[in-house]
């Protein structure tokens, strides 16, 4: 705060009267900086990382960037800075305060992990099941306008050019009139044409009216939150069924296909029992699936074949030569009687 | 996505692919080899027409109006396709207005802060989060790539009840929908960790 002496005029003023005070925008703005920083938020405070303050006469606009601490409601706990940064500004400095804004530039998240509220009974949906998202199909319809656009403005360029530039019309456009002019229906070439601009049509048209997002299946919305949507990578659902599936003992080499209604297994089993195991992964799967929350339900279809070094249960160890058909002993043991060969037929379950 | 948004793209894109469909599959059934097989109320063109007159060009091009309408009506095409381009493009704000334009949130502040609180979630390996700032409405794209062994369902509701509640509680009076979408890493990726 500066002082300037006293302009001498007829009614001599009082000395705490005279003078002027000018107050620096280098002073209000450390004022708006602290003034911010001090605001309480529920025993947290805001960070300033900048700001700036401008005065025109006694009239000040100030503005703070701010970082707020983050699980809070911003718009209160910002217009507490907000209201803050004026009153102390206007106390501080004996301006008035014109404009005090807040910009919120980053906010500081707690490093805890987020609490979970109890799950209490939300109101419930009403069992709607949620809907296929559909594709905005923004670059389909972004390229068809960026080429009526091109066209539109090759059109109109070479209009405006040829009435008000007397120029020449460009040579594209008197070679298409002459082909035009002279080719009809029934020319291979239009017909060729023809067929092309009808496919791409075609294709254009299916574009419109699938859904599209073909990857991704939508997963059972979260009771009481109407405006949330959640679907799951294909992929995704394919690679947790197979990590489920290799869990199960005997089984190798297992390849999942999942789909929009059936995931498809497909598996070896190197030892054990071949119905147990195949019904063991038909568990597995089913369990899993379960597990992903999905909105419709899919269901398992499950192939198993056996390697070519598969033993059923029971039958002796081979010592590493090829199996030799023996025959059978006076017991009628009936082990023996099944040396299977190699290649099991491949068993389609149609699991229902 | 933006419901309208969404309708308008499909509209356009019905309508020019029904347009292209109709024009060219007239065009492609008119070729001699199928001229017997057609039915006989196809609107079949007479032999030894061609596409373009030039007589009837010639004609028009005679009248008074015809440069300024052909002006006129390539110019409005061009006006509406550039500002539809543009309106895609616009996409959202980079700030939120809280309260008025006195109190503004830097929306990619408010993006990473939920991402961050996301990755803190069990079961939650990565997390990215992007918000774009709608003067009305803001629509929140989540991606979550979720840790081995976890499973999707409980996960959902973990992110749902913490950081998305968190999120919309923090935005209070503005509305905030969001887009989840879970995957996992490839087995390739998860093998060689």
């Amino acid at each position: 705060m500066t002082g300037t002496p006293a302009v001498g005029g007829p009614a001599r003023t009082a000395p705490a009267e005279r003078g002027r005070t000018v107050v620096a925008e280098r002073a209000v703005r450390r004022i708006a900086e602290r003034a911010a920083a001090e605001t309480d938020l529920a025993g947290r405070r805001a960070r300033v990382t900048h700001g700036t303050a401008t005065v025109h006469g006694r009239r000040t606009d100030v503005s703070v960037d701010v970082r707020l601490p983050y699980p809070a409601v911003l718009t209160e706990a910002g217009q507490r800075v907000r209201s803050r940064l004026s009153d102390r500004v206007a106390e501080l400095s004996g301006l008035t305060v014109r404009a005090a804004t807040v910009r919120v530039q980053s906010l500081s998240p707690d490093r805890a992990a987020p609490q979970q509220p109890p799950a209490h009974e939300d109101t419930p949906s009403g069992g709607r099941a949620a809907r296929r998202p559909w594709s905005p199909r923004r670059i389909p319809a972004a390229l068809v306008a960026l080429v009526a656009v091109a066209a539109c403005a090759a059109l109109l360029y070479d209009v405006l050019s040829v009435h008000l530039a007397d120029r020449r019309p460009a040579g594209a456009r008197t070679g298409a009139v002459d082909w035009l002019a002279t080719h009809g229906p029934g020319d291979p070439a239009v017909v060729a044409g023809g067929a092309v601009a009808a496919a791409l049509g075609a294709w254009l048209l299916c574009l419109a009216l699938t859904p599209g997002l073909r990857g991704v299946l939508p997963l059972s919305p979260v009771p009481g939150r109407p405006d949330q949507r959640a679907v799951l990578d294909r992929a995704a659902a394919a690679e947790l069924v197979r990590d489920a599936a290799s869990a199960v003992p005997g089984v190798t080499h297992v390849r999942v296909r999942c789909g929009r209604r059936r995931v498809r297994l497909r598996a070896r089993l190197s030892f054990g029992d071949r119905p147990a195991t195949r019904v063991a992964l038909r568990t597995t799967a089913g369990a899993t699936l379960t597990t992903l929350g999905l909105a419709r339900h899919l269901k398992p279809r499950v192939t198993l074949r056996p390697t070519p070094h598969w033993r059923p249960p029971g039958t002796a160890p081979t010592t590493g030569r090829p199996p030799v058909p023996t025959p059978p002993p006076s017991g009628a043991d009936g082990q023996d009687a099944g040396v299977r060969p190699a290649e099991g037929p491949v068993a389609e379950e149609s699991d229902s | 996505m933006n419901p309208l948004r969404n309708a308008v793209n499909r509209t356009v894109l019905a309508l020019t692919g029904a347009a292209l469909l109709a024009g060219g599959g007239w065009l492609a059934l008119t070729s001699d080899a199928l001229a017997g097989r057609l039915p006989g109320w196809w609107p079949a063109p007479d032999a030894g027409t061609v596409l373009l007159d030039r007589g009837s060009l010639a004609d028009l091009r005679t009248h008074g109006w015809w440069t300024p309408v052909v002006v006129a009506g390539t110019a409005c095409a061009l006006l509406l396709c550039l500002a539809w381009l543009l309106a895609r493009f616009r996409g959202g704000g980079r700030r939120l207005p809280l309260a008025g334009p006195s109190l503004t949130l830097r929306s990619g502040a408010l993006a990473d802060a939920v991402a961050r609180r996301a990755e803190a979630t069990e079961g939650v390996d990565r997390a990215q989060v992007h918000l774009p700032a709608g003067k009305r409405r803001s629509r929140a794209r989540v991606r979550v790539l979720l840790e081995p062994g976890a499973a999707p369902g409980p996960v959902l509701e973990r992110l749902t009840r913490g950081p998305l509640d968190e999120a919309r509680a923090s935005l209070a009076p503005h509305p905030l929908s969001t887009r989840v979408r879970m995957g996992v890493r490839s087995t390739r990726e998860r093998r060689a960790r």
